[in-house]
């Protein structure tokens, strides 16, 4: 008999562990695969292929709609937005959770760091050779960190600046502009000589008008600024890729230019307090005369319309190399991360192969300069300035030479650099600035290092 | 049936247990559940009034922030001239204050900014914030998403009049810029974040980082002042409009709205799009607006609230039950053990009390009759009654001596120490030794003895001693308890098992008096006779039976048994046996054993001297005498030490044979045997020594054979096993020479 019960009692236990599994087994085979790409909310696109694409994320749910459709597998392909700026809570917060990225779309300069947290797995595997043939190697090696390829390019950006030519013929600055599909190169000297000319005769008309952009609010744009740090000359880092800022003479220079132009009011109002938004709306008003420009800008339609075709020149917009002539290539790309799922990652890698091996998708990144040589030759005559940006790129500077902490924390390149350039910018009441160039240059040199010396502690490579 | 029944209600009786258990955890749970949910819809509370006075606090600190900043510029008005000074001014207003951007709206609508001077609808990212003042005299904040100015983020926009506000008529009357115009209204714009950043309900996220609630304000109306930002949003920016259009409410637009401004603190839910809403209203606690704090949160936080405690009450619950549950039940197992343990005891008790009386009947026969015996021997006339009285007294002592075999097999067999031999067997032959050993014992009662062998295989491996006797058993008994006239039938069959394996099944049908059910029930229990037969006469010790089905499970067989009362029984046998070759030493087995053994009872025992090691006198004497009447010469030793003694001083080869009784005074049999192998002699290794004990248990074989004895010997000694033994040494001894 106490056999019997005892084995009753292990059949309910049984038939409870039963159902539970059962319950279990049902929930497992109900779930498919589900693979979340995660873009941000800014990256717009001038797509010339097909105009219906305005945005990375219709892009990427059409072509993931394709992909679904001849995969063998059954998968879900989630396309997720996030604000601009928001890649440590979009990326690094959701980790280890359900909605962690699976793959990112973004500018390399943003998912550079990632890849010292060891989850952004290499993805050289999936270069075919027909990719690597077609893929410039200057555009691949941006994605590379220790011989690895982490970042998957797929069209890129070349920051310049544009500028509204008109004030500068009203203020008799006509010299200086090229005419045509141009990206002007002007020395230090002819850069003061056209922000002091415009700057007194903007003051004298009182319409709030202000030469050049300026900002100091927030990490957004800051590479533009830093680029300006290499005005005189300077590279910014030492052999050991540190930050050389301190006792670069070039540096102080730049510096001291660029703490000159709130005196000489080349900028908005409290420039400190200013975003680079601010200056976009300045510029849109016609009261801001250098702003940044690249093929994706929302300015660039106003460009197009502005063009010529006949006399192949520009009415109301010129372009011109940040001051030092340097132009900053923005590329924007893949990653994948590895969430533990070893399953995912393979179809994530499918879906870039796919992505890349589908014409009708790689020709999207048309409109910014495309990373595809087949793709850049298909559309060179149909985008305005295109040949213009690819023959200025030996101007372009590796800002972030990829290095950790580079930003997604506290104490992270971005977070510091913006602060102290705000300091560099701030004046008293009595007029005084908060601090001189050759403070500011330690200052950025110290923190900028400690910023990276943790990154580089705290990095961790996926094997 | 009593058992089986009593069997039901046990199980029954455990079942409603554990139900009634799971209806009480299930009932608790419920009950447990609805406190949570309360708890969870209190704490709930507690954030939605820490948001309310967050809100509130913000609303109101924003306020008098703007009414600073009109006072500053009621101050500074005079040095703004120039757009550029205007721009610069609002710039330093901007940094110094809380607001992201604070702008001053003109009263023709245009406004300036910290970086330009948007004139009217053809200004890029021109906003009509002149609208928000439609509807109101004094203040006004709304959220926004996307302003242009503020990139993509969501924002609220706090209107403060200047110009004709009642609440700030020192205000009125600024005039700023070129052509002088009078400001309006200071509009402070904030990035919504900074309000929503402060408030706890942002820390329902599920796992996916989705906010599961939402904090808004509504005016008296229903609209939005500070918006939510969800699906239900998107179907309108009315409170009101939302509960006309969602799945189901618990209140009614008109419902809710009268409650607002009644100024009451309420719930309610609400489904939309398949999510159920637990909304929580409440008016503002502030002097300046008259707004309704209204938070809405996703039923799931309730449950994922409560769920888990729910879970983790249930999980204890459940194991604290199965913990008393299985306590229960081996509460009852050990009860039941113990009524077990009572009831061996009492069998135990009882087995003794029927060995005491099965043993102490025929002892005191066996007195009585002797007693009987030494009266009349000296009687001539009753030579012939004592003649019978030694018949009847040899009876006794021969059921006495089964009594006790039976009584020590039972106990071995129950320690498990007996041996089941695995040698070869002629089938056919075993079963016709049993037919010759009961025929006459049969027949000799007027009964019919059928056999029926139907043998394929002829030789298996088995214990054929212990068939033999479950056989012998089982006939005996049939003949004990079959009347004069009737008929028994003595069948053995064969069916394959496999190719290596035979089923040989033996069957002992009677035409006896039969069995009672009840007695049928209990036959292979200890010490059972059914009183009831017919067979009061029939002597037996009642362990027949329980021998026989312990020695045939031991082979791994069945036996079984169908009877029925006054008609008769049939016993069957069944032994699973694997299939062997017949060696050649069975071949002609019978007939040379019987020849040898004749040959050693006449001839080889003439003249031998034997050593007798016994303590006890009377069975010494016996042992003598027998001895002497098979032409032994037996000399007589008392204890261990004086049979070394004797043996020592013997002449070389004068004793063939020495019986050692295993337990004497002195020196015990296996000392005294082990003396004399290490005696140096030359025939101390070559006599034969017997050992003879009332034991017949394993451990005592081994004791002897150990200390150097030859065999084994039970008492009392039976002088034909003496003699085959004897007999087959000196063949060995023989063959080794």
């Amino acid at each position: 008999m106490g056999k019997r019960i005892t084995a009753f009692l292990l059949q309910i236990i049984l038939a409870v562990t039963f159902s539970f599994c059962l319950a279990g087994c049902s929930e497992s085979k109900k779930t498919e695969k589900e693979i979340i790409i995660k873009v941000p909310h800014t990256s717009t696109m001038n797509c010339i292929s097909n105009e219906n694409i305005k945005n990375v994320r219709t892009l990427l749910e059409l072509a993931s709609k394709d992909f679904i459709a001849q995969y063998d597998k059954d998968v879900k392909i989630k396309v997720v937005e996030f604000e601009g700026g928001e890649e440590t809570k979009a990326i690094t917060n959701s980790f280890g959770k359900s909605d962690a990225a699976d793959i990112l779309y973004d500018g390399f300069f943003n998912m550079s760091s990632f890849i010292h947290t060891g989850k952004v797995i290499p993805i050289d595997d999936i270069l075919t050779q027909e990719m690597k043939d077609d893929i410039s190697p200057a555009y691949l090696e941006h994605g590379r960190f220790n011989n690895k390829l982490y970042m998957l390019p797929y069209m890129s950006s070349e920051n310049i600046l544009i500028y509204n030519r008109e004030m500068l013929e009203k203020y008799g600055l006509e010299e200086y502009i090229d005419e045509g599909e141009v990206i002007s190169n002007w020395s230090m000297e002819d850069w003061t000589i056209i922000l002091n000319t415009l700057a007194d005769q903007f003051a004298e008309e009182g319409k709030g008008k202000v030469p050049m952009m300026m900002y100091a609010k927030d990490n957004q744009g800051d590479t533009h600024i830093m680029t300006m740090l290499r005005a005189f000359g300077s590279d910014l880092f030492d052999s050991n890729n540190n930050f050389d800022l301190a006792d670069d003479p070039d540096v102080i220079s730049a510096l001291r230019w660029l703490q000159n132009g709130v005196d000489r009011g080349w900028y908005l109002p409290v420039p400190y307090d200013k975003t680079m938004s601010d200056n976009s709306s300045k510029f849109k008003m016609d009261e801001l005369t250098f702003y940044n420009f690249n093929l994706g800008s929302s300015t660039y339609s106003r460009v197009k319309e502005d063009y010529n075709a006949e006399t192949k020149t520009f009415k109301k917009y010129g372009f011109v190399n940040y001051p030092g002539n340097h132009c900053t290539i923005f590329n924007e790309g893949f990653e994948i991360f590895d969430n533990g799922d070893s399953e995912k990652i393979e179809i994530a890698k499918d879906f870039i192969r796919y992505f890349y091996e589908t014409d009708k998708w790689l020709e999207c990144s048309a409109g910014s300069i495309p990373v595809s040589k087949k793709v850049m030759e298909k559309y060179k005559d149909d985008i305005l300035l295109l040949e213009a940006f690819s023959h200025n790129s030996v101007n372009s500077v590796d800002y972030t030479r990829n290095l950790p902490n580079w930003q997604g924390s506290e104490n992270s390149v971005r977070s510091v650099f913006y602060q102290e350039i705000a300091l560099l910018l701030i004046k008293d009441a009595d007029g005084n600035f908060a601090v001189t160039p050759e403070e500011c240059a330690n200052n950025l040199q110290e923190k900028l290092n400690a910023a990276i010396s943790d990154g580089r502690k705290n990095s961790i490579l996926h094997n | 049936m009593k058992q089986t029944k009593s069997k039901r209600f046990f199980a029954f009786f455990i079942l409603l247990i554990i139900f009634v258990i799971f209806l009480a955890v299930y009932v608790y749970s419920i009950v447990t559940g609805n406190i949570l949910e309360d708890a969870a819809v209190n704490n709930i509370r507690e954030v939605a009034v820490h948001d309310r006075n967050s809100i509130t606090m913000f609303i109101e600190y924003n306020w008098k922030n703007q009414q600073r900043i009109g006072e500053r510029l009621k101050r500074n008005s005079q040095k703004l001239k120039t757009v550029s000074q205007i721009n610069e001014y609002l710039g330093l207003e901007t940094y110094e204050s809380t607001f992201d951007k604070v702008y001053l709206l003109m009263e023709d609508g245009s406004y300036y900014t910290d970086i330009t001077y948007r004139k009217d609808s053809n200004t890029p990212d021109y906003y009509p914030y002149m609208d928000l003042f439609a509807n109101t005299d004094s203040y006004k904040v709304i959220g926004y998403d996307a302003l242009p100015i503020m990139g993509s983020d969501n924002v609220v926009i706090y209107g403060y009049k200047l110009s004709g506000c009642p609440k700030s008529e020192v205000l009125s009357g600024i005039k700023i810029g070129e052509d002088q115009k009078e400001v309006f209204a200071v509009i402070g714009i904030c990035k919504r974040s900074t309000i929503v950043d402060g408030l706890v309900i942002e820390n329902y996220v599920d796992d996916s980082g989705n906010t599961q609630g939402y904090s808004s304000v509504v005016n008296e109306d229903g609209e939005y002042v500070v918006d939510r930002k969800d699906a239900a949003s998107s179907v309108s920016d009315n409170l009101f409009d939302i509960i006309e259009r969602c799945d189901k409410s618990d209140l009614t637009p008109s419902d809710v709205q009268e409650k607002m401004r009644a100024g009451k603190e309420f719930w309610f839910y609400m489904d939309h799009n398949g999510v159920r809403e637990l909304n929580y209203c409440a008016p503002l606690n502030s002097s300046s607006v008259n707004w309704y704090f209204f938070m809405s949160v996703n039923d799931k936080v309730l449950k994922d609230q409560t769920e888990l405690f729910v879970l983790l009450i249930i999980a204890a619950m459940s194991a604290t039950v199965i913990v008393i549950i299985i306590a229960f039940v081996l509460t009852i197992i050990m009860q039941r053990k113990t009524q077990i343990a009572h009831a061996q005891e009492k069998a135990q008790s009882e087995f003794l009390s029927n060995m005491s009386h099965e043993i102490r009947t025929p002892l005191n026969g066996i007195i009585g009759l002797n007693y009987l015996m030494m009266n009349a021997i000296d009687t001539p006339e009753k030579h012939l009654q004592i003649k019978e009285w030694l018949k009847k007294s040899q009876n006794t002592a021969e059921y006495l001596l089964a009594l006790i075999n039976d009584v020590l097999d039972i106990s071995k067999l129950q320690a498990g120490k007996v041996e089941i031999a695995h040698a070869p067997m002629l089938v056919e032959t075993m079963a016709e030794s049993v037919y010759s050993m009961q025929y006459d014992n049969i027949t000799g009662r007027g009964i019919e003895l059928i056999k029926d062998f139907r043998i394929t295989v002829p030789c298996i491996q088995c214990d054929e001693v212990h068939i033999k006797q479950v056989l012998m058993n089982i006939v005996s008994n049939a003949a004990k308890f079959t009347p004069a006239g009737g008929i028994i039938k003595l069948s053995a069959s064969q069916s394959m098992m496999d190719e290596t394996h035979v089923m040989t099944t033996f069957v002992c049908e009677d035409t006896g008096c039969g069995m009672s059910k009840e007695f049928l029930s209990e036959i292979f229990n200890k010490f059972t006779q059914d009183r009831n037969s017919t067979s009061n006469s029939t002597k037996g010790t009642g362990l027949g039976m329980a021998i026989s089905k312990l020695l045939i499970n031991a082979m791994g067989g069945e036996i079984s048994i169908e009877s029925e009362l006054n008609k008769g029984s049939k016993f069957t046998v069944e032994i699973p046996a694997e299939i062997c070759e017949i060696p050649d030493y069975l071949k002609s087995n019978s007939d040379h054993d019987a020849k040898k053994t004749t040959d050693s009872s006449g001839n080889s025992a003439k003249s031998m001297k034997i050593l007798v090691a016994e303590d006890n006198e009377l069975n010494a004497e016996i042992l003598m005498e027998i001895l002497n009447e098979f032409g032994f010469i037996p000399v007589h030793a008392q204890n261990g030490q004086e049979a070394v003694d004797i043996f020592e001083k013997s002449k070389i080869n004068e004793f063939k044979i020495i019986l050692m009784d295993m337990r004497m005074p002195v020196l015990d049999g296996c000392e005294a045997s082990s003396r004399i192998r290490k005696l140096d002699r030359e025939d101390a290794k070559t006599v034969t020594i017997f050992a003879c004990t009332a034991n017949s248990f394993q451990e005592d074989r081994i004791k002897a054979l150990d200390s150097g004895m030859n065999d084994f010997l039970t008492k009392p000694i039976d002088i034909h096993i003496l003699l085959q033994k004897m007999e087959q040494i000196q063949r060995e001894k023989h063959n080794i020479q």
